[in-house]
């Protein structure tokens, strides 16, 4: 196995090595079932059993990584998948600018990262509660396939941030992990961390809530991504009232990537290069 | 079937609870973390390319204090979410114009806008204060009469649900 490939032998599919890192995949592996639960309990409503065509990462090269088969969310393999490890790489910004980049978490800055790590875990599974309901509402089966995508990568955002606190952040990061299992969106006792999760819209906002909720993450999100522009958040959420009219929406729909647009490695696929989920398995839901 | 005005309310809901995503416009946490090197933004550092009298040039900022707007310098690492806050505002306005070129290619007049950047604020600089989507100041008790021309109702989403 080597990090741009993912391995698929172990529960947790990764390209960590967590075969050879027995602590963090115990804690992972202890923290798995609990994710399900969370899945079962806030994940898509009404579709949990649906054959959903999903696309699935087996590797984080720009250039090729990912398989398509229909599968029930639940058997979605989310896992760990972390950009691959840059030589020499070097601090971007900053009054350290310039310095060899950290690989292990400094002393001086630990509150604050985990805090960080946090804040950015819990907006994941935050995402997902919010969504719940939108696939009743979804105006076409392409919609509906579009949601799903976002939701289990949303899931697997979460895994990301949750080995980041395991294996960095000791008893620590572990509990934190836990809570952001029992945080909810909306709850009075545990709500999410910010304010703008606590909402269930359960009607109009898909649109809405993916073109302007989404959007933000172009600021803060893209540090790796170097010269490769992140691409527009309805590229794959297409507006579908207007299906007949608005040639240029559609030509835009068609419009393909010389290379992955997004290489925190999720939703790189143009929409037009994925099918919509089958009228089968929507009906069966 | 949905009408375009509510779309607006809608538009107007989901964009200010996401400026309120990018933190206080004006925030020594956000300066502090970006110093010590923890917490980049898009391309890493937002003044990559600027000359270095640019990069540290104050920003002129829209402060709320004494019951007033009043526009303040404040040093350009301390106004980052600001300028952050509006280069999603540019992305936004892109994302809007989209629409609005389908809405009149169907036929109808009418046009989208985004609200003030002071409206519906719960963070930031204009959390204590009420605008209309125009950013005209306005009391508490003529906000609480007419945020419903603005904002989607609770009874109008219970409908939506329904739909």
């Amino acid at each position: 196995m080597n990090i741009m490939n993912v391995d698929y032998s172990t529960k947790i599919p990764n390209n960590v090595n967590l075969s050879e890192d027995r602590q963090v995949l115990k804690a992972l592996e202890g923290w798995h079932p609990g994710y399900m639960d969370w899945w079962s309990d806030m994940g898509p409503e009404g579709f949990q059993q649906s054959l959903v065509y999903l696309r699935t990462a087996y590797s984080v090269d720009p250039r090729g990584w990912a398989k398509f088969d229909y599968v029930k969310m639940p058997e979605y393999r989310w896992g760990i998948l972390l950009a691959p490890q840059e030589e020499n790489r070097v601090i971007p910004f900053g009054e350290n600018y310039g310095k060899p980049a950290w690989q292990e978490v400094p002393g001086e800055h630990r509150a604050t990262l985990r805090r960080l790590i946090v804040i950015q875990g819990d907006t994941e599974p935050a995402s997902v509660e919010q969504q719940r309901h939108l696939g009743k509402t979804a105006p076409s089966l392409y919609d509906l396939r579009n949601l799903f995508q976002v939701n289990v990568e949303e899931g697997r955002h979460l895994w990301a941030m949750v080995y980041l606190l395991q294996k960095y952040f000791g008893r620590d990061g572990r509990e934190e992990a836990d809570e952001l299992l029992r945080r909810r969106s909306g709850d009075a006792d545990s709500p999410r961390m910010l304010g703008r999760l606590q909402r269930g819209d359960a009607g109009l906002a898909v649109v809405l809530h993916v073109h302007l909720l989404h959007r933000p993450r172009r600021q803060d999100a893209a540090a790796l991504a170097g010269a490769v522009r992140l691409r527009s958040a309805v590229a794959h959420l297409p507006l579908h009232a207007d299906r007949r009219g608005a040639s240029h929406v559609r030509r835009r729909d068609r419009h393909q990537p010389r290379r992955a647009a997004h290489l925190r490695g999720d939703e790189g696929k143009p929409a037009s290069a994925i099918p919509p989920i089958s009228p089968r398995s929507a009906r069966s839901a | 079937m949905i009408d375009l005005p509510t779309i607006q309310k809608k538009l107007n809901l989901h964009y200010s609870l996401s400026l309120d995503l990018f933190g206080s416009e004006v925030s020594t946490n956000a300066a502090n973390a970006f110093n010590a090197g923890i917490k980049g933004r898009y391309h890493g550092d937002p003044d990559r390319g600027r000359p270095s009298a640019a990069r540290t040039a104050p920003i002129r900022c829209s402060s709320w204090s004494n019951g007033e707007i009043k526009r303040v310098d404040e040093p350009a690492l301390t106004a980052l979410n600001m300028r952050l806050r509006d280069d999603y505002t540019q992305d936004c306005v892109k994302g809007m114009l989209r629409w609005n070129k389908i809405i009149s290619t169907a036929g109808y007049h009418f046009k989208l806008t985004l609200p003030n950047v002071a409206f519906h604020r719960q963070i930031g600089e204009f959390r204590d204060m009420h605008a209309t989507p125009d950013g005209v100041l306005i009391d508490d008790a003529t906000w609480n009469k007419r945020k419903g021309e603005w904002l989607p109702s609770t009874a109008r989403r219970r409908l939506h649900r329904l739909a």
